[in-house]
């Protein structure tokens, strides 16, 4: 997939050869520097780009330009450009920042904009920014990024937009404080001087005065129709006649002249204009593929000559394109006269631009051609490369601009539509489109081996589904199946499936098929280019040497997808924002090797890097570990946060959801608030009372955890006696040495100090070949005392120093235990403490949010902390406890 | 001036547009407006305009068509829902 049409979006165009001198305009854009937006409102056909290009040439400053089209409307697509564009002043402008792609949802990071404007403010020059074509623009989250710019407008910067509608910018207010100047159609038509000197100095064309009265009074000084006028008086012996006619007649202007103009044009370039109206833009070869012409370079150049509203893009006369108001006018035209050359036409253009590499117009010219067929074939072959390289946006497009009904009966379309869908986690969507494909497939007509390849790929997209609702087994089964039916074309589509496969395994426990999964994936990356495969077939495969307890080699091959990625943004590609799992990933071995704050930093830019991109489960993993390390660093308020926006956003999906709200739940029992958890624990009854599996392996942990917070050890051991010998036998290191520690602090509880030091003594074996130290640190002094005496006894004595050592280095957050009773660490507020008097008058929540004129929820969370700071369960005992303490009076 | 609004509609329902510019567009000119009607019509004072009658699907269709008045510099004399 190229890029390089994108250098005629940024190119400045050059000004005309017969220019109309208009100063007073000239005057208006330079003293417009002094706000922050010079605007240019009008229709078409005013002359806004011919008078912004003219300025530019005069004038000295370094400006940066963007021509705006209806592709553009994607957020992502349009700060990339934005940043190539000023990258044409500055090259490494905008170079640090993760580019996006792919999946619309998530607004724009603020954070991503603000550091483009510092960036900008630090360049030693007054700059410009040019907007050109901005009503083509109409997705509400692009004007909000220029809005956020106009706010937060670096001094050195001004920006200048030509629109065909006033845009939806806050235009009020910026006129209201002088910050923005606007040229308007009023103002860019041409005066009778202007006109005159057009008219008779660039056109030659001798008219008297009132010939060029009654011309401006017609056009209203319309400057495309002067234009249009003038070529048409050109070709005409009696100017005066033509004039008179001109003004007598009724139609519609452009109509007229539109006429007039290609009448006069010789019946070969008449056909050459028609034919290749078709086209967004316009090359020699690619006009000669299709109107046949070997003369096409001539033609082109003869057009632009005579000003027949053919604009360059480049400064090398390699692509033009037609002024937009006369691209209509000829496509009616065609429309009119030769409907039936339409489809040929475009499919010329479609082979063209396949033959070339240029996928995305291939695709476009085959959608004007009607030819579904024609579709189908690019689509099948690409989407997955496209959705790979973060090409989804233009992928949607295209099903976009195709009616409903088409792609409901094809095939392919809704597979393509079935891997977009999957992309954002709209489960639901995906489903549907799944279901339809299974009516397709019944259909009896179709090719028995595209029925299989598409059966295959179908295959893997539910696989994907099932993993997401937690159905590991199923999974397993449809990944391969998949991988029986797909077919050698489909190396992507193969590696994926591998991938879902070794993910299966990986739910189940079963690391070792998961390891030999991946490594065919990554045998099938590697003969292929799949960086992005790659990289997230290497993450997994970290990820499943960190469940082994193998860290440092968990490590090592997170810096082989570093490696990849870098490799791949070095070659001039955007960066995978995939790579932010790995930086989460990076994230969980630091917070275990207890370097929390590069931890945070770490984790906090994966987010940053996946959150825009709609890459749903790993921005629930990495908003779980995220609340990890904020408990860790003992802020509990942010912790939370992480957390409650992992159960948010995991709500649809029941593999995160459940664990999710697992580890919420247990943040809440050591801040003593028993409901929410007493809640959860009564939902779990039934997880309780089956035989335990392994895929629930988490949510056993936290149910420990949690029972061990609210200091209920008979029943922490219990559970942990069950689950144990389960994850032993599936050999998943990590959730061992976890489970182990936990039972460990359970029998200390119990005052059976041999069993735990027996089930320390396990846990310190598996953990020091990773250097595990938080799972330690974690459990406070139980397992303090606990390494202490299994230091002077010998066993594992070197690597229980070394963690006392990190003990002594930090002041210890007593994890297991809830915050202990006796005098308060942290004082009651005076909110808090006007809420609490409530609570001892009987009120309800409501009332009490009546009285002090709060929110429910408000309340809620300050009764909340009271109970969390007093070390209790429920409103009784704060009462009793707040008296005994001295906060309430004794009544 | 009070206007009778003869029918409702959503941003979803299919709908009758009578819309009407000041200027000439000639018949030929309905196909590019999605089929319209084209009728033209003048002034009390002489000066012509063009009343079109479209079928919209939506309103983003509705304004689809006004975007191309626009770029064909028609000034928008009336935009009213017409009938079923």
């Amino acid at each position: 997939m190229k890029f390089s049409l994108l250098s005629t979006k940024l190119y400045i165009p050059p000004p005309l050869s017969d220019l109309v001198f208009r100063p007073r305009l000239i005057e208006q854009l330079s003293a417009g520097l002094k706000g922050k937006l010079t605007l240019l409102s009008a229709p078409a056909g005013y002359g806004k780009t011919t008078l912004l290009s003219t300025w530019l040439n005069q004038f000295d400053r370094p400006a940066a330009w963007l021509s705006l089209d209806e592709g553009d409307n994607d957020i992502a697509r349009f700060l990339d450009y934005l940043i190539a564009a000023l990258q044409t002043l500055v090259p490494e402008c905008g170079a640090a920042l993760p580019t996006l792609h792919g999946v619309s949802g998530s607004p724009p990071t603020n954070i991503l904009l603000t550091s483009l404007i510092n960036e900008i403010s630090n360049i030693p020059q007054d700059i410009l920014l040019i907007l050109d074509d901005y009503h083509t623009i109409s997705v509400q989250e692009i004007h909000q990024v220029i809005t956020f710019l106009l706010e937060n407008l670096p001094k050195n910067l001004h920006i200048t937009i030509a629109s065909r509608t006033d845009p939806p910018l806050q235009l009020a207010r910026l006129r209201a404080r002088g910050h923005m100047v606007e040229i308007r159609a009023r103002d860019l038509r041409f005066t009778q001087v202007e006109a005159a000197d057009f008219l008779n100095r660039s056109k030659g064309l001798e008219l008297n005065l009132t010939d060029i009265q009654t011309l401006v009074q017609k056009t209203e000084g319309w400057i495309a129709g002067l234009q249009l006028a003038a070529i048409s008086l050109q070709g005409y012996p009696d100017r005066q006649a033509f004039v008179r006619t001109f003004a007598g007649d009724d139609r519609h202007i452009a109509d007229y002249l539109f006429e007039e103009v290609l009448n006069s044009l010789p019946p070969h370039i008449q056909k050459f204009l028609l034919e290749t109206s078709i086209l967004d833009r316009l090359s020699a070869p690619l006009c000669q593929a299709i109107t046949g012409r070997d003369d096409s370079q001539e033609i082109l150049a003869t057009l632009e000559r005579a000003n027949l509203f053919l604009v360059s893009q480049d400064n090398r006369r390699h692509w033009y394109r037609y002024h937009h108001l006369f691209a209509d006018l000829l496509r009616l035209r065609l429309k009119r006269e030769h409907p039936s050359s339409i489809p040929t036409l475009n499919i010329k253009a479609s082979e063209w631009y396949e033959n070339q590499g240029f996928l995305n117009q291939a695709v476009i010219h085959a959608i004007g051609a009607g030819d579904i067929t024609r579709v189908e074939k690019f689509v099948q072959a690409n989407t997955l490369g496209m959705l790979e390289i973060g090409e989804s946006a233009t992928v949607n497009r295209w099903l976009k601009s195709l009616p409903e009904d088409v792609i409901l009966n094809s095939l392919w379309l809704t597979v393509a539509r079935g891997w977009t869908l999957m992309l954002t986690g709209d489960i639901a969507a995906a489903d549907m489109a799944l279901q339809n494909l299974e009516t397709l497939c019944a259909n009896p007509q179709i090719d028995i081996k595209q029925m299989k390849r598409a059966q295959g790929q179908i295959a893997a997209l539910r696989a994907y589904i099932a993993d997401l609702m937690g159905d590991p087994l199923t999974s397993e089964a449809l990944a391969r199946e998949a991988l029986e039916k797909l077919s050698p074309d489909d190396q992507l589509a193969i590696a994926i499936a591998s991938m879902m496969l070794a993910t299966a395994y990986n739910r189940q426990g079963d690391t070792a098929r998961a390891e030999v999964a991946l490594q065919d994936a990554l045998a099938t990356c590697e003969t292929n280019p799949y960086s992005f495969a790659a990289i997230d077939a290497l993450c997994m495969m970290s990820g499943i040497q960190y469940l082994n307890g193998q860290l440092y080699e968990s490590a090592k091959t997170l810096k082989r997808a570093f490696a990849i990625s870098d490799e791949n943004t070095a070659r001039g590609n955007r960066q995978f924002p995939i790579i932010g799992l790995a930086h989460i990933y990076y994230g969980r071995l630091l917070l275990e090797w207890n370097q929390v704050d590069q931890a945070l930093k770490e984790t906090t830019t994966g987010i940053k890097l996946l959150e825009p991109c709609g890459y749903t489960d790993c921005v629930i993993v990495g908003s779980m570990s995220l609340s990890d390390i904020y408990h860790t660093l003992g802020d509990d308020r942010q912790a939370l946060d992480a957390i409650e926006k992992a159960r948010r956003i995991a709500r649809d999906i029941p593999y995160w959801a459940g664990r999710a709200a697992a580890q919420e739940c247990w943040l809440h029992a050591l801040r003593g608030d028993s409901s929410l958890v007493m809640g959860w624990l009564a939902e779990q009854e039934t997880l309780l009372s089956q035989e335990p599996e392994i895929h629930h392996g988490f949510i056993y942990r936290y149910l420990a955890k949690t029972l061990i917070a609210r200091e209920n050890y008979a029943a922490a051991a219990e559970l942990l006696h069950k689950v144990i010998p389960v994850t032993d036998k599936n050999g998943a290191c990590d959730r061992l040495i976890r489970t182990l520690v936990l039972q460990a602090v359970s029998l200390t509880g119990l005052d059976d100090l041999d069993g735990a030091l027996a089930y320390i003594t396990r846990a310190l074996e598996l953990a020091e070949p990773g250097g595990y130290m938080r799972v330690f640190l974690n459990e406070g002094e139980p397992v303090a005392q606990l390494l202490y005496q299994a230091a002077q006894k010998g066993i594992h004595a070197q690597y229980c120093l070394r963690l006392l050592d990190e003990f002594s280095k930090q002041p210890l957050p007593t994890e297991s235990t809830p915050k202990g009773a006796g005098s308060l660490i942290e004082p009651l507020s005076q909110r808090e403490i006007e809420v609490l008097q409530l609570v001892a008058g009987g009120c309800s929540n409501q009332e009490i949010a009546g009285q002090l004129v709060l929110s429910l929820s408000t309340v809620k969370s300050h009764i909340h902390h009271i109970f969390g700071k007093l070390g209790v369960k429920n409103r009784t005992e704060a009462v009793a406890k707040a008296r005994l303490l001295g906060i309430l009076s004794l009544e | 001036m009070e206007a009778a609004i003869l029918q409702e509609t959503t941003m979803d329902k299919q709908a009758n547009y009578q819309i009407t510019v000041r200027g000439i567009l000639t018949k030929q000119w309905s196909d590019w407006f999605n089929g319209s009607v084209i009728t033209l019509e003048r002034s009390l004072q002489g000066s012509p305009y063009t009343i079109l009658t479209c079928k919209v699907r939506d309103q983003a269709e509705l304004f689809g068509i006004l975007n191309k008045l626009n770029s064909l510099n028609l000034p928008l004399l009336n935009v009213m829902i017409a009938d079923e």
